[in-house]
C-alpha cells in the first residue's frame, strides 16, 4: 500500500514536552503522509501518547510546533474537529448508553441530532456493538470499551484517524476485526496514525513507521525501505572449507562476506544476490543455499532502541 | 455552541443525582414548612389551666408572629430561607461531582477531542449548572406559592399578611441566585484546579470557614464599621441576605456596591475557571 498523496497530514518540528524535570519528548520531528497507515512504535513510556496528546491539543508543547492537516495546532484549534481519535484507554460516561455516549460527542462536534444519531448507529455497527447500543457503558468489558473508542474515532468518517493501542484489551478475533477495519479505512483514503507496541501488528498494517525512543525519533520512513536498508544476503555452503573459499573469492572483487557459522556467511552490502552468485560461479564455487534475509520489525526495533526499556531523556 | 448545549443537556439530564437533588430539595422544603407551621400552631396553645395569662398572651403573640412566616407571599421567603444552606450545599456537590467526574472518568479528554474549544466547554458547563441553580431557586419559589395553598386545602388556618415586603422577597430570590452562581463558580474552579470532586467540595467549605476567620480578623483590626470585610465574597453575600430579610447589617455598605461586589466575584471566579482549564495540560 502506497500513500495516496504525498502531503503530510501530521507534521511536528522540534516538538518538546517536559513534565517538571522529566523531558518526555525532545526535538521530535515527524511527518505523516496523507493516505498512509503510519505506525508509531516505541516501548511503554517512550513518548507515544505524549506525542498524540500534543498533536490533539490536549497538552501544551514546551517547545517546537505541531501541524495537523496543514494548520498549526493550539488547544482549541478548529482543525481538531476533522480528526477522529482514541487516546489511551477510551473514556466514556458510565451512566450513559454506548449510543448516547456517541450521540453526545457527535452533537458536541456540532452535528445535528438526527444526523448524529444516524452516524452513531453506523459507527456502532462497524465495531459490532449495535446489539448492546442501549446498554450503559459502565457495564462494558475492556474490549467493548475499546471497540466503542474506535467507533467514536470513526464517527463521521474523518480524514485522519489517530488510534492509540487500538487492539489493547481485545481478543484475537477482535484484533483481526480492528486490523481489517484499519486496512479498510486506508483503502477508503483515510490516513491512520497507529500508535502501538505490537510490532507484528505494525509490520502487517503500516505503510510507514517511525520509532520513538526516550522521547526522540530514532528512525522513520516507509516500512519497506526500513527493511530494505537492513536486509542481507545469506549463503550456506556444503563445507566450511568451501565457505572460506567463497569468502576469499568475494573479497577479491571487493564484496565483504562475514562468516556466520560453520558453513555459512552473510553479505550485508549486497541485498541482491545476482552479483554475488555470478562472482562465486566465476570462481567455480556454488553455494548450497542462498536467501535474502531481512530482520523482523522486532529485531529492527531492538536494534534501534538498543533493546532498552523506557527512560526519560533527561 | 448549540452543539455543546445539546451535548450538555444529554449529559446532565441522564445524571440521576441531579434528579435526586431536586427531589431532596422538594422533600426537605415540604418537611421544613409543615414542621414550621405545626410548631407555630403548638406555641399558640392549648395551655394548662394554671398557666399565667400574661404568659399565654405572650405565647399567642409569638405564635402569631411565627405563623406570619407561612402564608403567601411571605412563605416564599420562608421556604428560600429554610432551603438556603441546602440549595447551596447541593449545588456545591453537583458542581464538584459534575466537573470532577470529567477528570475521574477521563471524559475530559474525550470531550476535548470531540470539541476542542475548552472555553466553550466550560462556559456551557457552568452555564448549564447556573440554569440548574436557577431552576432550583424557581422550585423553591413555586413551593413557597404552593405550600400555603396546600395548607389551606388541608384546613390549616393561616393569618393574612397585611403588608408583604415584595421588594425584599425579590431581593432574596436575586441574592439566592447570586449565591448559587458563586458556589458553582468557586467549586468549579477548585475542580479544574485540583481535578478531584471530593477535594473540590472540601475546599469550597474550607474557603467559607477561612473567609469567616479572615473577616473576624479584619473586624478586630479595622473595626466593626470597616467596609473592607464586605469586599470578601461570602461576607458580601451574607450582607445581601441580611438586607433582603430587612436586617440592619453593614449599614455603611451601600446595597448597590454590595451587589456589584458579589457580581464581580462571580464573574472573576468563572473567568478564572475558564482560564485555568484553557491553559492546563489534559493528562487524564
Amino acid at each position: 500500500m502506497e500513500p495516496a498523496a504525498s502531503h503530510a497530514v501530521i507534521e511536528t518540528h522540534g516538538l518538546r514536552k517536559a513534565f517538571g524535570s522529566v523531558l518526555a519528548l525532545d526535538d521530535l520531528t515527524l511527518s505523516v503522509p496523507s493516505g498512509s497507515i503510519f505506525g508509531y512504535l516505541g516501548p511503554n513510556g517512550a513518548g507515544k501518547t505524549t506525542t498524540i496528546r500534543l498533536v490533539l491539543g490536549l497538552l501544551r508543547p514546551s517547545g517546537g510546533e505541531a501541524y495537523l492537516l496543514g494548520e498549526r495546532i493550539t488547544p482549541g484549534s478548529d482543525v481538531l474537529s476533522q480528526v477522529g481519535a482514541m487516546v489511551e484507554r477510551p473514556a466514556f460516561y458510565p451512566y450513559l448508553s454506548a449510543r448516547d455516549n456517541l450521540l453526545l460527542f457527535a452533537t458536541a462536534r456540532g452535528i445535528a441530532p438526527p444526523r448524529a444519531a444516524e452516524l452513531s448507529d453506523v459507527a456502532l455497527r462497524r465495531v459490532e456493538l449495535a446489539d448492546v447500543a442501549r446498554r450503559k457503558v459502565g457495564g462494558f468489558s475492556t474490549g467493548m470499551r475499546q471497540r466503542l473508542g474506535i467507533a467514536l474515532a470513526l464517527l463521521g468518517d474523518p480524514p485522519l484517524v489517530i488510534l492509540d493501542e487500538p487492539t489493547a484489551g481485545l481478543d484475537p478475533e477482535g484484533m483481526i476485526d480492528v486490523r481489517e477495519l484499519i486496512t479498510g479505512l486506508a483503502r477508503a483514503g483515510t490516513t491512520v496514525f497507529l500508535s502501538t507496541h505490537l510490532l507484528a501488528e505494525a509490520e502487517q498494517l503500516c505503510t510507514q513507521v517511525a520509532v520513538v525512543h526516550r522521547g526522540r525519533i530514532v528512525t522513520s520512513g516507509p516500512t519497506a525501505d526500513l527493511f530494505a536498508a537492513r536486509q542481507h544476503l545469506w549463503l550456506r555452503f556444503a563445507t566450511p572449507t568451501e565457505r572460506d573459499a567463497g569468502v576469499r573469492a568475494l573479497a577479491a572483487v571487493e564484496i565483504m562476506a562475514e562468516p556466520n557459522d560453520a558453513a555459512s556467511c552473510v553479505v550485508a552490502t549486497e541485498p541482491d544476490g545476482t552479483r554475488v552468485i555470478r562472482h562465486l560461479a566465476d570462481a567455480g564455487i556454488y553455494p548450497a543455499e542462498v536467501a535474502v534475509r531481512r530482520p523482523s520489525l522486532e529485531q529492527l526495533y531492538i536494534e534501534l532502541t538498543g533493546g532498552h526499556g523506557p527512560e526519560p531523556a533527561a | 455552541m448549540i452543539g455543546l448545549l445539546r451535548a450538555e443537556w444529554l449529559r446532565l439530564r441522564k445524571r440521576r443525582d441531579i434528579w435526586l437533588v431536586a427531589m431532596a430539595l422538594v422533600g426537605l422544603s415540604v418537611v421544613g414548612y409543615v414542621s414550621g407551621v405545626s410548631n407555630a400552631l403548638n406555641i399558640g396553645g392549648p395551655f394548662p389551666a394554671d398557666f399565667p395569662p400574661e404568659a399565654i398572651d405572650q405565647m399567642r403573640e409569638q405564635a402569631r408572629q411565627e405563623l406570619l412566616r407561612y402564608p403567601f407571599p411571605t412563605s416564599i421567603g420562608t421556604v428560600i430561607q429554610n432551603g438556603q444552606i441546602l440549595v447551596l450545599a447541593l449545588l456545591a456537590y453537583l458542581a464538584a461531582a459534575i466537573t470532577g467526574a470529567e477528570f475521574a472518568y477521563g471524559t475530559i479528554r474525550t470531550s476535548l477531542v470531540a470539541h476542542a474549544d475548552r472555553r466553550g466547554f466550560l462556559i456551557v458547563r457552568v452555564g448549564a449548572m447556573t440554569a440548574a441553580a436557577f431552576l432550583l431557586v424557581a422550585l423553591l419559589v413555586v413551593l413557597g406559592i404552593v405550600l400555603p395553598l396546600a395548607a389551606a386545602l388541608l384546613g390549616t388556618s393561616l393569618p393574612r399578611v397585611a403588608d408583604p415586603n415584595i421588594g425584599g422577597l425579590a431581593g432574596l430570590v436575586g441574592v439566592m441566585f447570586l449565591a448559587t452562581c458563586f458556589v458553582i463558580g468557586l467549586t468549579t474552579l477548585w475542580a479544574v484546579l485540583i481535578r478531584n470532586a471530593a477535594v473540590a467540595l472540601v475546599l469550597t467549605i474550607a474557603y467559607t470557614l477561612i473567609e469567616g476567620a479572615v473577616v473576624g480578623l479584619i473586624v478586630r483590626l479595622a473595626g466593626e464599621e470597616s467596609l473592607v470585610r464586605w469586599l470578601l465574597p461570602v461576607a458580601d453575600l451574607q450582607l445581601l441576605f441580611d438586607r433582603a430579610h430587612g436586617g440592619p447589617t453593614g449599614a455603611a455598605m451601600p446595597t448597590l456596591l454590595a451587589i456589584s461586589v458579589g457580581v464581580a466575584w462571580v464573574l472573576a471566579i468563572w473567568a478564572a475557571s475558564v482560564w485555568v482549564l484553557a491553559r492546563s495540560d489534559i493528562r487524564e
